[in-house]
């Protein structure tokens, strides 16, 4: 969906990126994390062609965005860090204004404005002016704005910055789904604990660099060990022996009544595994892979690339 | 229908202002009118309600048209729309300066009806499109200025921007005022009343009409391409390079047919247009170290198309005036009996205390090249602060105060050293200027080696 390739973009004095290269899938939704002064805003912006990169391009499908950028907009949507509303504008009225902005045929426009006011919940707003929503509406009717066009892509700078968790979280709703009717999202954020709710895969960003770019939820066909957690509903001494002596099983650490191990052999072995110790007659209360959160691989990797 | 002009007329036009500017301005001239009497008094107070409204007001909001996005935060918004530039500049320049159109044609309608009302409704096919064109040559020359400060990257303040647009309406002014009747005056190219152009008598009114249409034109042209490179359309210097042409052109036609406009002269004149567009093109653009960088590295590469899209537009400015003041050098060597039928202008190239055309034209060059030097010196610093204003500031004083305390002191060997070509010793002439340069540039590279070490390396690109 968008190929990013060798871009280069520099402030007098301060390299903000440095040959960043990556590759989006469609329909998506990327975290865009790193530290303060990363290069994520500057990233964006190139992205959407707003600052042109002194060297690299920006594909989106099989448009270059700095050659072809008004073409390349009608594909894409962008919401800035410090966005604007037109205050003396009703609801309508703006929305209205972007449909034509954004060249949205008149025949389709009426229901441009009706569907994007329906789907960030600002429909019953439409004659209210801009000025005198709260915070979080005018942060929806941005969004709305932004992707009154059916883009493509979407990409948000800081969105829920400013918002109260209520807000957060219905945000966290509509970009779930923006998602699940086709759209590709780029989210930056710092605040991972909401990027946790929506995003599929996570992309680092540190001086300016790239440090990773995976996708968070892990194939569930996959071989390699994971983390696991084991609750018993009441103390077993049999449970340390037991797990020792099964094949994929490594790492065990017994606590009282919480076990964790390693287990390799994907999900069949899971399986096997639970029903062996059900049979056995141990207590078993849970039994699950550890999710690291977002937040802990994100601390994870920084310290890693500090310490590098 | 436009969507930046549907936005702006939405913004501007609510009822309650569609009803208030005729109700306000009917009873400001219905009083006038029943206190004096006098339909010339109300029709005078029309005509300079029009020109406040749209030069004053209208420049306000042609330039706001485009802060007030940037200070809003709906700029980028803008920029990410499908709006082409074409449209978005003059959907800005008519939407944004909308309601002052329709104040300033309410008081336009006035000062005519007073005109037909006391018999003289002829002067208003002269005046009336004067009137116009102007107040839109004024708003479209705000807007590009204001397009032009965005550009080099600079804060779109309110306050500064009205300081800075009325010293630059002012300047206008001045330049319309001053250098076209000096011009027409001062060399019998016309009269007052009357001014031949190419040989064709325009009435003084008629060829400012044509002027104001011809520069309007170029201002549209102007506020066009700095919308398109602001949209990230890429720019070439073409139309630069076009205006530069035309406004030599435009001046040659001052000049009268016969012996006395020799090519020397012609080519003198182009100069003297030449080498102020040259400045106004190394201050009119951002001159940010990456710029230059990229310039560079592009050119290394070969990669002419995107080398050309970073060109700043003084290159082709300095490569005009430059060749101009060779070719003026070396004309002026075989005519000079022709030149001396104008003494006024081609004494300082063959005059007793003036060098030789040569040396004359390379001092030339080679102050172009110092003080483009300094400009970029104080832009290329780590954290430069109102550079180009700084770089204005030390070339007032190098030209101005250091050369006239100079010659004030009867230093005239040192003149050569702040004043093109003046001096008698063509080897100093030539030579002031050119360790000039080579400080300069010796100080140059140097903070352009500091800049480029704090970038990292890099391997691709």
């Amino acid at each position: 969906m968008i190929n990013v390739e060798h871009l280069i973009f520099d402030y007098p004095g301060h390299r903000a990126l440095d040959d960043v290269s990556f590759a989006i899938a469609p329909q998506t939704i990327t975290a865009l994390v790193g530290p303060n002064g990363a290069g994520k805003t500057t990233l964006l912006r190139c992205l959407v062609a707003l600052d042109r990169p002194g060297a690299g391009r920006v594909m989106l499908e099989e448009i270059d965005v700095h050659e072809a950028p008004r073409e390349a907009h009608k594909r894409m949507a962008f919401l800035p860090d410090f966005f604007g509303v037109y205050d003396d504008l009703t609801v309508r009225q703006c929305l209205g204004y972007r449909a034509r902005a954004h060249d949205v045929p008149r025949e389709r426009r009426r229901a441009a404005v009706e569907r994007a006011a329906e789907r960030l919940g600002i429909a019953d707003r439409m004659k209210d002016y801009a000025g005198t929503l709260s915070r979080g509406l005018k942060q929806r009717l941005a969004i709305a704005q932004a992707i009154i066009h059916e883009p493509r892509v979407a990409l948000l700078d800081e969105p829920a910055a400013g918002l109260d968790p209520e807000a957060r979280y219905s945000l966290a709703a509509v970009f779930r789904e923006l998602r699940a009717d086709g759209m590709t999202l780029i989210v930056s954020s710092h605040i991972l604990a909401e990027l946790e709710d929506y995003s599929t895969h996570l992309l680092a960003i540190r001086d300016g660099r790239i440090v990773d770019l995976r996708a968070l939820q892990q194939p569930e066909t996959g071989e390699a060990a994971v983390a696991m957690q084991l609750r018993l509903a009441t103390a077993d001494p049999r449970i340390g022996a037991l797990l020792g002596t099964i094949a994929g099983v490594s790492d065990v650490a017994v606590d009282t009544l919480l076990v964790h191990f390693s287990l390799a052999g994907g999900v069949q072995v899971q399986h096997a595994l639970l029903k062996r110790l059900i049979d056995e007659g141990l207590p078993v209360a849970e039994f699950a892979p550890v999710q690291s959160s977002l937040q802990d691989s994100y601390l994870a990797l920084m310290r890693k690339q500090a310490a590098s | 229908m436009n969507p930046e002009l549907l936005r702006n007329l939405w913004l501007q036009f609510s009822p309650q202002r569609i009803i208030a500017a005729p109700l306000i301005l009917g009873a400001v001239f219905a009083l006038i009118a029943s206190a004096t009497d006098s339909w010339e008094l109300v029709g005078r107070v029309a005509n300079v309600g029009f020109v406040v409204i749209a030069y004053l007001w209208g420049t306000r909001r042609a330039v706001n048209a485009l802060a007030d996005e940037i200070t809003a935060g709906t700029w980028d918004g803008q920029r990410m729309s499908s709006i082409a530039p074409w449209s978005m500049a003059w959907g800005k320049l008519i939407g944004g300066t909308a309601y002052v159109w329709f104040c300033a044609l309410l008081c336009l309608a006035t000062y005519a009806a007073a005109e037909v009302g006391i018999g003289r409704p002829s002067e208003l096919f002269v005046s009336l499109p004067m009137e116009i064109v102007g107040a839109l040559l004024a708003q479209a020359v705000a807007l590009s200025f204001a397009l032009m400060l965005v550009g080099k990257g600079r804060r779109l303040s309110r306050r500064s921007v009205a300081a800075q647009g009325t010293a630059l309406l002012i300047g206008m002014f001045g330049i319309a005022a001053v250098w076209l009747p000096s011009i027409t005056e001062h060399f019998g190219f016309g009269a007052a009343h009357a001014i031949t152009w190419f040989g064709i008598e325009f009435s003084a009114d008629g060829f400012t009409l044509l002027t104001q249409v011809l520069f309007l034109c170029w201002a549209i042209a102007g506020v066009y391409r700095l919308m398109a490179g602001d949209l990230q359309v890429r720019q070439k210097p073409w139309v630069w390079l076009s205006f530069s042409l035309f406004l030599i052109v435009y001046y040659q036609g001052f000049l009268l047919p016969g012996p006395g406009a020799g090519l020397s002269l012609r080519f003198f004149l182009a100069l003297l247009v030449a080498t102020p567009l040259y400045y106004l093109a190394v201050f009119a653009q951002s001159n940010d170290i990456i710029r230059y960088r990229w310039l560079f590295h592009h050119l290394r590469r070969g990669t002419l198309r995107n080398a050309l899209a970073l060109l700043p537009l003084w290159v082709p400015s300095f490569a005009l005036a430059a060749g101009l003041a060779v070719v003026v050098a070396v004309l002026t060597q075989g005519e000079v009996r022709t030149l001396t039928a104008h003494e006024a202008v081609p004494r300082m190239l063959i005059g007793e205390t003036w060098s030789g055309g040569v040396a004359t034209a390379i001092a030339l060059i080679l102050f172009m090249l110092r003080d483009l030097g300094i400009v970029l010196l104080l832009n290329f610093g780590k954290r430069p602060k109102a550079p180009d204003l700084a770089a204005v500031l030390y070339l007032i004083v190098l030209y101005g105060v250091c050369g006239g305390l100079v010659a004030a002191a009867g230093a005239g060997a040192l003149l050569p050293l702040f004043v093109p070509g003046a001096g008698s010793n063509a080897v100093a002439v030539v030579l002031a200027p050119l360790v000039q340069v080579a400080l300069v540039a010796f100080l140059l590279r140097r903070r352009w080696a500091a800049q480029t070490r704090a970038l990292q390396p890099h391997a691709a690109a």
